[in-house]
Formats: structure tokens, sequence, C-alpha cells
């Protein structure tokens, strides 16, 4: 009942888009939501996993975790658009359009984390992009554009390489279990896969498509492409939710094929795989960050690193499940803070270029504090939380003996860090390059601080809910990854 | 017969998707998926009939209106309308082209040669086959430069897809099909949005002229 | 004892949080005789301890897997909170006086207390932690505070480029200190440092650890070659933080690694000694040469800082081969040695640094060109420097004598050794830390006399003006130190007993030679010999004073300009040793029509720091070059190449997937 209710608040939302104040309704919406979400992991946490819409739709700790995740910090981005959009002087019409469409992108994430049947998985990762295209492009000008056609391409063809992976799998299991809709339950899914009732040939083969397929979701290096041209383009808010939120949502499906997969005993296959393109990306993500222009972009290039970290994590298996859905946590909350900031900045001197900005200590101090310290956060650096996460991720990967793997990813962190470093630093020293006090509305960077205090706490602290459910995850829910 | 005659439809599928890549004007391709969706369609139909499912009547009718007609329609609509030089432009000439077409149905085989398949109804053809569809669906995506033969190029994917379904496990679950549809229709305006927005914006839909994002 | 600690970080704590709430140069007073209040505390329990032989630690289980927050004390921690408390009671109380100039610029004063408060409990913690993941927790979060503070002046372009500088190197050796304690972790099983104590490793392992453990910590100490930062970092923090910085800042890589080197991994062979002690000399020789030719007063203690952790390296690497050989006694002495050495040059360049921030504040400059003549203006400030530089050059009765010369002993008692290795290469050794010694003296000559003696050079040192109360007490807190602990070297003998086990035969005065077990050195003897020279030369000689003029040249007009300048007090040493120090010299001459008569000339020589140019700089810049190039081709902007790098992916997965 929660889980139909909590899909169907966003739907509303998308009908109050149409109404005049709409911002404060998709506010109080997304509030009743976050706190159904609350109910949902109370009450997993409680029962175990719970179902509804006859088996269809669950919830079990990953998608709590998810939900979490969305519910949050879709609440939070709520609060954020409002000033966000009033300072970028959106007009009515184009509110409603934002509205509406931001409704309809929280609705498909939601419908993914709670999708017990891979089919509806699928159709609500399909459903992210093709709400976001128009999100990405919203600005309408050339690069927007541009960026939103790149977008609705790539992840289109990756969501139907998933799509065939999906086939694939439904394929080798139906000869053992029947053609019925049920089948592609993740429940049934398992239970055929634990019972070898299920050609391991063909979903080994479906891995591999849902793998490149999601992983380009995802923003997996070399099918990552989209990602930062997307993400920098979106409004502030929607990069906030794309970057922290939706990637999440591509990761714990691959997480859960690759499952499947590991059910089966072919659990190497599985997790040689998610390190070899964990690493690659966290890798290539540090060369490129290197050297950038535009600090969107470059936050951007940064949530492939850690989407790769915590591929690579999960590749490692154990306590690395652990740490990747930790660090998912972690980085869905200090990216978003990263967006937010950065887009108070664009807000308030409308430039993209990093060479433009000097001084922001100066000119809008509050939001040069959030970007500073959000970098130190999302470049791993205590006590903030990124770094637990990162370090139970490089211990697990030396527990399981992935040397090369800990050792290439630690130099692409290094990377990561001389680049965002760089970068950041440029922007907030030195002589300011725009006049007086810049600094954006009181609500505005309302949002950021929160989450600052979220990713300081949860630096050195973690509350008891949700070490269950990361631990439930780790034990249970991804225990052949 | 029946089923051979199945069998004759996908890989007249297949031959299609090798025409939309040999055609050289932008009409021919799309004529070509029209036609390839157009067999598929009968293929499911045929694979209804023996078999007796009767939601896979309802893909076939589906196929049938939607990605045989609605979508080459808006094609060529959009086409008109944004007044696209007929011509497609490629990366790799059109020789060349196929016969990597022919390397990625030998690919395919090989993939799965060791995998010991069976389907229901059709033989152990069936995979491989819609393996190489998905697979020249890429190559058109990667080797066409305009942004119209780009979504063409997704479409004959998409097609391949739904030849894999059909054929091995008739059809995905009914819910899961229709949302599908949905999807893909969805996505195709999108994309048609996109494509008069840009041609308004860049005058211009040749992909070789987005690329503003380099860093 | 541990209730008096807890209430003085407290203090600390209250007093960064209630400052805040006051108006600026309240706030300030409050925040810094907080801080030196609670760092009295700290000291004072600190010293109980370590005289009780106080031991203990504190459990706090947190819900991430693997962290625990455990304080821990023992001897070697407690040594080191007595030593950081001690720079930080005496630059606390500095800071009144000196953090004023903050309050003039218009600074954000309340967050640069708050920042200091934190930067000194912070080491506490550091020294004070019991595992690995918490002990990193408040690792970096002390390299993140003096991160800040450092690049506190965030509009100058040095300051960014230090700060980041800093940032990088540290962020880089973080990488390695985790890597080491992952290596330990994979045999121990949990982070406790008591589980690592009671591991027992292969060499080869044991080795690995070692190196992983040097490079990281190494980085933070400032040890050739990692010390790149150091000269660029120390030199642009605010004076009081520099003294935290170079004074026990880096002082915390030394505890860690003589936790590993003798805790965790007590059976490194003899090589890796040898190893460490020529990586000390190194820096101890390469530090003091650069340090001779600085003309930054702040960025010569700097580098005379790496000399510094040189020395205390070339202690640390005798330790090892001590041990190796199983020498037990002269490992306990050598180690006092290293012990010793740290705490004094805690406290002796915590002095110079703060002596030369208050030059700088009074001056507004550091280039030791423009001082000169500080001693008439700045009479208390010239004698603390002079009592720093005395004790820096190892001069009696000061403390640095005293540690130098165990090290020396330890040096000389290599021949008592079975390795022909270490007997061939320990006169050498020696021979290079006398060369060292021999620099230092000229380096300190050189700072202590052209920027106090003489006449003024520029306008900035005619307007100097002496410093306020509490920054001269805060200086000779450290001064006193320094005489103490050399007067009485027996003190740290016997504070340092619970870690290094050495009990001394002798009494508090005179330390004895382990070489032939009778000849001994003691300050005392050698201060009341200078005092009885002193007096006795002072009424004997009292000879009629007349005063000249300084004699021109005949040229009738007296100009500071004609005095020894700092370039030119260290030009000889630059010529010989130009093979490494590599000299620029830029000759800019003005002349009038006439060749011959030159009209203004202008000198400028500078040194090239030979590993930043001819290792970091062509690194970074290959590394940056790879990167472009990648990117560019990876990142094309065109989508048919996006795509193509997709199918290519999955034909490779694909086969991948069919050949396994």
């Amino acid at each position: 009942m929660e889980l139909i209710v909590l899909l169907f608040i966003p739907l509303l939302g998308m009908v109050a888009s149409f109404l005049p104040k709409r911002e404060y309704a998709f506010l109080v919406l997304s509030g009743i939501d976050l706190g159904i979400g609350v109910e949902i992991c109370r009450k997993v946490l409680e029962e175990g996993r719970i179902f509804a819409l006859s088996n269809y739709l669950f919830a079990d700790s990953l998608s709590v975790l998810l939900i979490l995740i969305i519910t949050v910090l879709s609440f939070l981005a709520g609060i954020y658009s409002i000033p966000y959009l009033s300072a970028e002087n959106v007009n009515e019409k184009a509110k409603s359009k934002f509205y509406f469409l931001i409704n309809a992108f929280i609705f498909s994430m939601l419908l993914t984390a709670v999708s017990n049947n891979l089919g509806i998985l699928w159709v609500g990762i399909e459903a992210t992009t093709l709400s976001t295209a128009f999100l990405v492009s919203f600005y309408k000008n050339p690069p927007s554009l541009e960026a939103g056609w790149k977008y609705l391409i790539i992840c289109s063809v990756g969501i139907a390489f998933a799509l065939f992976g999906i086939v694939i799998l439904f394929f080798s299991v139906a000869p053992y279990l029947g053609y019925e809709a049920d089948v592609l339950n993740w429940t049934n899914l398992m239970s055929a896969a634990t019972s070898n009732k299920i050609n391991i040939n063909l979903a080994k083969l479906a891995f591999a498509f849902a793998l490149i397929g999601f992983g380009t979701k995802m923003g997996l290096a070399p099918m990552h492409t989209w990602l930062p041209d997307a993400h920098s383009q979106a409004p502030s808010p929607v990069s906030a939710l794309l970057s922290g939120v939706l990637l999440n949502c591509a990761a714990a499906s691959i997480l859960r094929i690759g499952n499947v997969l590991g059910a089966t005993g072919e659990k190497e296959i599985v997790s040689n795989l998610l390190i070899f393109f964990g690493t690659l990306s966290v890798f290539l993500a540090g060369l490129f960050l290197l050297k950038q222009k535009d600090y969107k972009r470059m936050f951007a290039f940064s949530s492939m690193e850690h989407m790769g970290l915590i591929a690579m994590s999960s590749g490692f298996g154990g306590m690395g499940i652990f740490a990747a859905m930790f660090h998912m946590l972690n980085h869905a909350f200090t990216k978003s803070l990263l967006f937010m900031s950065a887009g108070n900045v664009l807000c308030s001197l409308h430039t993209r270029e990093i060479e433009k900005i000097r001084g922001l200590f100066k000119t809008m101090p509050i939001t040069a504090f959030l970007l500073g310290l959000g970098t130190l956060a999302i470049t791993g650096t205590p006590p903030f939380n990124i770094f637990s996460s990162e370090f139970l991720i490089i211990t697990s990967g030396f527990v399981t003996h992935h040397l090369w793997a800990v050792g290439i990813a630690l130099a692409g962190l290094t990377m990561v860090f001389a680049g965002l470093g760089f970068h950041v630093t440029k922007m907030l020293f030195g002589e300011p390059s725009f006049e007086g006090n810049r600094e954006v509305s009181f609500i505005q960077l309302l949002t950021p601080v929160i989450l600052l205090i979220i990713v300081l706490v949860g630096g050195i602290y973690m509350c008891q809910p949700v070490e269950e459910l990361l631990n439930d995850i780790q034990n249970n829910v991804l225990r052949f990854v | 017969m029946e089923v051979k005659l199945a069998e004759f439809f996908i890989a007249l599928a297949v031959f299609f998707s090798i025409t939309i890549v040999a055609s050289n004007r932008l009409f021919l391709g799309i004529k070509s998926y029209a036609l390839q969706s157009l067999s598929i369609a009968a293929a499911t139909t045929l694979i209804a009939s023996i078999e007796n499912i009767s939601h896979l009547f309802v893909s076939a009718l589906l196929m049938l209106i939607v990605k045989a007609c609605i979508i080459p329609l808006l094609l060529f609509y959009v086409t008109k309308k944004l007044n696209i030089q007929r011509k497609i432009e490629t990366n790799v000439t059109i020789f060349d082209s196929v016969i990597f077409c022919a390397l990625i149905v030998v690919f395919s085989y090989f993939l799965v040669a060791k995998f010991n398949l069976s389907s229901r109804v059709l033989g152990f053809n069936v995979i491989p086959l819609s393996i190489s569809v998905i697979i020249i669906g890429l190559f058109i995506m990667v080797t066409r430069r305009k942004a119209i033969t780009q979504i063409l190029g997704f479409l004959t994917l998409e097609n391949g897809i739904f030849m894999a379904e059909i054929a091995s496990t008739h059809g995905m679950p009914v819910f899961v099909e229709l949302g599908i549809f949905m999807d893909v229709l969805i996505g195709v305006i999108i994309a048609g949005i996109f494509v008069y927005r840009m041609s308004e914006t860049f005058n211009d839909i040749d992909t070789e002229k987005l690329t503003s994002f380099k860093e | 004892m541990i209730n008096l600690f807890v209430v003085g970080i407290s203090a600390v704590l209250l007093g960064a949080a209630l400052q805040l709430t006051l108006p600026k140069k309240a706030s300030l007073k409050l925040n810094y005789l907080s801080t030196a209040f609670g760092s009295l505390l700290v000291l004072t329990s600190s010293f109980l301890m370590l005289l009780k032989g106080y031991s203990n630690t504190f459990s706090f289980f947190s819900p991430i897997p693997l962290l625990k927050v455990s304080f821990h004390f023992d001897s070697l921690s407690e040594f080191f909170t007595f030593v950081i408390s001690l720079v930080a009671l005496s630059s606390a109380i500095y800071s009144v006086g000196y953090v004023e100039e903050l309050v003039e610029e218009k600074k954000n004063v309340k967050l640069f207390n708050l920042l200091y408060s934190f930067f000194f409990v912070s080491m506490i913690l550091v020294v004070t932690a019991w595992n690995g993941f918490y002990f990193l927790i408040v690792w970096e979060l002390m390299s993140v505070l003096s991160y800040m503070m450092v690049s506190f002046d965030y509009k100058n372009r040095e300051n960014e480029f230090a700060g980041y500088l800093y940032i990088l190197m540290t962020h880089l050796g973080t990488a390695f200190i985790v890597i080491s304690f992952v290596l330990l972790f994979l045999k121990a099983g949990t982070f406790d440092f008591n589980s690592f104590e009671k591991l027992s490793l292969s060499p080869q392992y044991a080795l690995i650890v070692a190196l992983c453990a040097l490079i990281g910590f190494g980085m933070k100490a400032g040890i050739v070659p990692f010390h790149i930062w150091l000269p660029y970092a120390h030199p642009v923090a605010p004076s009081n933080v520099s003294a935290l910085m170079s004074g026990v800042m880096i002082k915390t890589a030394i505890y860690m690694l003589l936790r590993f080197y003798f805790s965790f991994l007590p059976n490194l062979g003899i090589n890796f000694g040898i190893f460490i002690l020529t990586l000390g000399t190194l820096s101890a020789l390469i530090g003091i040469t650069y340090s001779f030719m600085q003309k930054d007063l702040k960025r010569l203690l700097a580098y005379s800082s790496i000399e510094n952790i040189g020395i205390i390296f070339m202690g640390l690497g005798l330790t090892i081969i001590f041990n190796a050989t199983g020498h037990q006694t002269l490992r306990d002495f050598t180690l006092v040695g290293v012990l010793f050495h740290t705490v004094n040059h805690a406290s002796f360049k915590g002095l110079l640094f703060l002596a030369s921030g208050a030059v700088l504040k009074s001056c507004h400059t550091k280039n030791i060109e423009k001082l000169g003549g500080l001693i008439k203006k700045m009479p208390t400030t010239a004698l603390l420097f002079l009592i720093g530089s005395m004790a820096i050059c190892a001069l009696p009765p000061f403390n640095g004598f005293m540690s130098e010369w165990i090290v020396y002993q330890s040096l000389l008692s290599t021949f008592k050794l079975n390795n022909e290795t270490v007997r061939l290469l320990s006169p050498l050794f020696a021979a290079a830390l006398a060369v060292t010694g021999g620099l230092a003296l000229a380096t300190f000559v050189k700072a202590f006399g052209i920027s106090f003696l003489g006449n003024p050079r520029s306008k900035h040192s005619e307007n100097a003006e002496e410093v306020d109360t509490f920054m001269k007490t805060g200086m000779w807190i450290l001064a006193l130190t320094c005489i103490i602990f050399g007067i009485f070297p027996g003190l740290i003998f016997k504070l340092t007993e619970g870690f290094t086990g050495y009990v001394p035969t002798d009494n508090l005065f005179h330390l004895t030679s382990l070489i032939d077990g009778k000849s001994s050195v003691s300050n005392a003897a050698v201060l009341t010999a200078l005092l009885t020279v002193f007096t006795i030369s002072y009424l004997l000689i009292k000879a009629d004073r007349t005063v000249y003029e300084t004699w021109d040249c005949g040229l009738n007009e007296y100009n500071p300009k004609a005095q020894y300048t700092a370039t030119g007090f260290s030009q000889p040493i630059r010529r010989i040793f130009s093979l490494i120090l590599k000299p620029v010299r830029r000759v800019d001459v003005r002349r009038k029509a006439f060749k011959y008569y030159t009209q203004q000339m202008k000198v400028e020589e500078e040194v090239t720091p030979i590993f930043e140019k001819y290792l970091y700089l062509p690194t970074a810049l290959s590394i940056t070059k790879t990167a472009d190039f990648v990117r560019s081709k990876i990142h094309c902007g065109n989508i048919n190449a996006y795509l193509f790098y997709i199918a290519l992916t999955l034909i490779a997965t694909l086969i991948y997937i069919n050949v396994r």
C-alpha cells in the first residue's frame, strides 16, 4: 500500500504542475513522499521485504536505500528550485514544464527503485531518460540542445541493450519456469538461479548486455560520454538529481542482475567486469579532471569517478558491497551539495567558465565555503563521509587481493584530487573578478548547508537504520555479487 | 511449413537491415525499415498462430501499426517538413558497410556457437540473427552522420530486440510489451522534436556539427 | 591526570566556541588565552603521566565498520603530547599579540581563531589515536586545518600555490599511509594498533609496509625528496601557525614512524636502517645547503626544518641498525637522541619562527636583504632569535648541542658493529653531519647577522618597533626550554624512559659517552666555564670605549647598501655546491652615456630547486600532457565516435564472456 502511495504522489505532482502555486505543491508533495519513504524504511527494517500490486512492486533494503536517497534529495531539490527558478527568471509556462518533467522524473526513478519485475524496471529507467531529455535542454540554447540530443541517443542505445539483456535473461529461465510475467520478478529469478534452473550461458550473455546498457546510464567509462554534457547543461537542481540519484538507480539495476548471475556460481565474471569498468572509470575520470574549463562539467566527471568506485567496490564483493552502498549514499548527498553550490555561482555570476571566476571567498563567501568544503568532501578528505566509504572500498579491495585495481584507482583518486583541487582553488582564491558581494538568497544557501551538515556528520557517525540497511544489502540482497 | 516461413521472415528482417545500411537515399532507408517491421510483424503473426498465443497477435498488430506505419510516416513527415537533404552521409563507404554487416552476422554466430540454445519454435538461428540486427543498428548509428539516420539506426536496433523477444520467448509479458511500445513511440517523438529544434537552431542536423563539448 | 588532560582539551574547545560570540578583539584574547590555559593543562598532565608511567586506552565504537574511536596513552604518545602542548602554549600566548594584525587587515579573525584551536586539538588527537581508520581521519583533519590556515590569506597568489601544493602532497602521502595500514590490517584483521603490535610479519612484507609508511609520513615530515611543499607552505602561513607546523606538526610524522618501526615492525633489517640513515643524511645536507641560500627569513627556517628532520631520520636509521644487530643499549640510547632532537627542534624552531614572525610584524617583510640593525630597535626579539640560532646550531650550552651530540656518539659507535657496510659508511655520514653543522652555523650567522646587526637596509627595518609583552612572553617560554633542556638533559632521559627503556646512570646534568664509558659532557659545566670566562674577561679588560665612525672607503657618504648582503654572504658556498644548486645570476646594469661609468647595477642570484625542476615539474607536465592527449582523443565531441566506443566495448565484453 505504501509503495503504491509512494508512486502515486509524484503522479499527483505532475497534475499539480499545472496549478498556479506549483512550486509549493511540489514541496508539499515531495515532503509527504519523504515521509512515506521513511515509513517504508521503518516497515522494511521491521518486517523484511514488503510487496504490493500482486508482487510486481516490492521493497527490500536496497530499494529502501534508493527510496531514501530519491525522496530526501527531491525534497531538498524542491526547496532549492523555488529561489533558483525565480532567480533565473523562468516564465510560468516553462516553470510548469519544469515541474511536470521533474515529477515524471521522480516517478520513474521511484518506479525503478520499487519494481520487483525486471520489465517494469526497464520501463522505469527508459522513462527517466525520456523525462529528463527536455530537462537537460531546458534552456533551449545550442549547447543544451546538443547535450540533450547526445543524452537521448546514447542513453537510448544503452537502455536498448539493457532490454536485450533482459530478454535474454527471460529466455534463460523461461524454459524452466514458464513464460509468465512473474518469471521476471527478482524473487523468482533469484530462486531460479540458486536452484540452477537457468541457462548459465544465456545468463552470462544477458549480464554482458545489461552491464553495457545500464552501465551507459550509470556513466561507466567508456560509455560515459553523454554524462558530462548532460549534467553540466541541465538546471542545477536537475543536475543534482541526475548526478546524485539517477546514476544510483542504474547502478542498483546492474548489481541486481549481477546478483542473479552470481547466484548461479559465475561470480567471477560479474566481479571481474565490474572491477574492470569501475577502475577504468576512476582512472579516466582522473585524467579528464586534470584540465577542465566548465565547473559544472568538472563535477559531472567526478560523478563518473564515483560511479566507477561503486562498480569497482561492488566487484570486490562482501564488505565491498557494504562500502559501495555506503558510498552511493555519501556520493548522492555530497554531489547534490556541490551541484547546488555550483548552481549558486552560476545563478549569480552567469558564467560557467572556471577561468573567469576568481576570489569567490570575497564575492560569495558562504557559497565559496560550501564549494570548498564540498570539494574536500567529494575528493575523500576526512572528516567527511566519502572518506569513510572510500577507505572501506580500498580495504575491501586489499582483502580480496585486487591490488592492481586498488592501485590504479588510488592513482585516479589522486589525479581527481589534483584536478578538482586545482580548479576549485582557482575559483575560490585570488583577487575577486566580480565586484561587490554577489551572495545568493538565504534559501538557496539553506539547502546546501543542510547537505553539508549531513555529509559532515556522516563522516564519523552512522545512524542505526542505515547500518542495518547496508548490512542487510551486503548479507542478503546482494550477497552473490 | 509455417515454422520455415516464420524463419524466412526473420531472415528477411536481417536482409532489410542490410538494405538500410546499403541505401544511399533517406527515403529508401525509411522504406526498408518499414518493410523490416512488416516482415517481423508477419513472423510474429505466424508464431502466434502456431503456438496459439493471443497476446502475440496484439504485439504483431502493434508492430504493424506503430513500427510499420506511424513511425515511418513520422520520419517521412519530418524529412519533408525540415527539407532535409535526401542523401545519406556516411563515415564509411556503403560498400565497406555491407562487408562489415556480413562480418557482424558471422561474429554473432561465433558468439553463440557454444551456447547450446534452443527456442520453443524457431531453430537455433534466431538469437544470433537478432544480435546481428542489433549490432547492425548500432553500426548505422556509428557510421551515419545525420540525426535522422541515427534515429533510423536506433529503430533497427529496437527491431532486433523485438525479433529476439518474439522468437525466443514469444514476447515479453504483456504490460512490459506495452511499456516498451510506449517508450519507443515517445522516444521517437521526443527525438523528432529534438531534430526539429536542432534544425531550427543549427540550420542543419548533421551531427558532425554538434561537437562543442570537447573537454 | 587524565581528567586534567580532558579539562585542558575542553577548555580549548570551549574557548574556541565562546569566542564566536564576542567582538573581534575580545574574541582573540579569549581564544588564545583559553588555548594557552588548555595547553598548559595538557602539558602538565602529560608531564605527570610520563613521570608516573601512566598508560591507558579509551575506546568508543562507531557503527561504521572497522572504525573505532579510541584514544591511547602510553609513554610515546604522552611524550609527543608534551612536545605539542609545549609549543602550543607559547605560540598561543604569542598569538594574542600577533593575530591583532589580522584584525587590522579586516580578515575573518574568528574563523582563524577557530582553525587555530582546532588545529592544536587535532594534533593531540593524532598522537593519541589508537585505531588506524580513526587515525587517518584525525590525521587528514590536521592536514586540512593547517591547509586552511596556510591559505588563509586567500587573495595572495603565493598562499594559493603553497596551499595547493601542500594539500596535494599530503593527499598523496595519505594514499601511501592508507596502503601501509591496510597491509597491516590484512594480517591483523582489525585496525587497532594493539593488534598491529602483536603481529609478526615476514621480513619482505614488513619492508613493504615500512616503505609505504616512509613515503606516506615522509611527505608530511618533509624528508628529501618529498620536501618540496615545505619551503612554500611554512613561510606563507602566519608565523604562529608556522611555528606549530614546523615545530610540531611535522613531528607527528616522526611519531607514527617510531610507532611503525619500533612497535609494529620491530624486525626491520639492517639495510633498511642504512637506507633511512642515508636518506636522513641527504636531507640534512640538502636542507641546510638550500637554507643557507635563502633570502626569505621564514623560507630559510623552513629549509632548516628539512635539515633537522634529516638529523632525526639519521637517528632513526641508526636506531634501526642497532636494533637489527641486537645492540640493545646503543639502540635505546640513540632512540633517546631521536626523541631529544624532536623536542629540541620543536622548541628552537618554534622560537625562531615566532621571532621571525615578530620581525615580520614590525617590519612587514621577510626579506633578509631589506632588514638590518634590528638589534637596536627590537633588542628582546634579537636576543631570543640569537638563543634560537645558537640552539639550532648545536652550540653549548643550549639543547641542540645535547641531542646532536647523542647522534654523533651513536654514529661513531657503529664501529662496534659487525657489518662492513655500516662501518665503511659511518665515517662518511659523520663527516656529512659535521658539514651540516658547519653550514647550519653559517646559515644562522647569516640570518642573525644580516637581519639584526649592521644598519637598516630599508624603510621597513628603520621603522621597526619592539613587539608587545604577549609575544615576548610566548617566545621566552620556548627560549627557556632551550636552555633548560640544554642544562638538564637528564630530564628528557627521564621523560623518554618509558618508551626507549634506556635507564641513564648519569644524573640530571651530564651525559656519558657510550663509546668509552668515561668521557662525558655537561652543559652546566660549559655554562659555568663560559660565564666565568666572560666575567673575568669583562672585569679584566675594562678598556676605555672610543666611538669611531665606520670607514666608508673615503667616499664621505655612508650608505647602508655598502653592507654585506645575504646573497653575498652565501656566495662562496653557492660556488662550491654549484653542481647541485645550479645558481642562476641575473645582472641588470644601467649605464649613462659614458660606457665605463655604471650608474646603477643590480645583481640577483638564485639557486635552482633541483627536485622541483628535474623531478616534480617534468612528471607533472608529462602527466598533464598525457591527460590532454587522452581527453582530446576520447572526448572528441562527435556522437558517432561515442557510439563507436559503446559498440567496441560491447563487442569486447561479448568476446570476453564467450572466451570465459
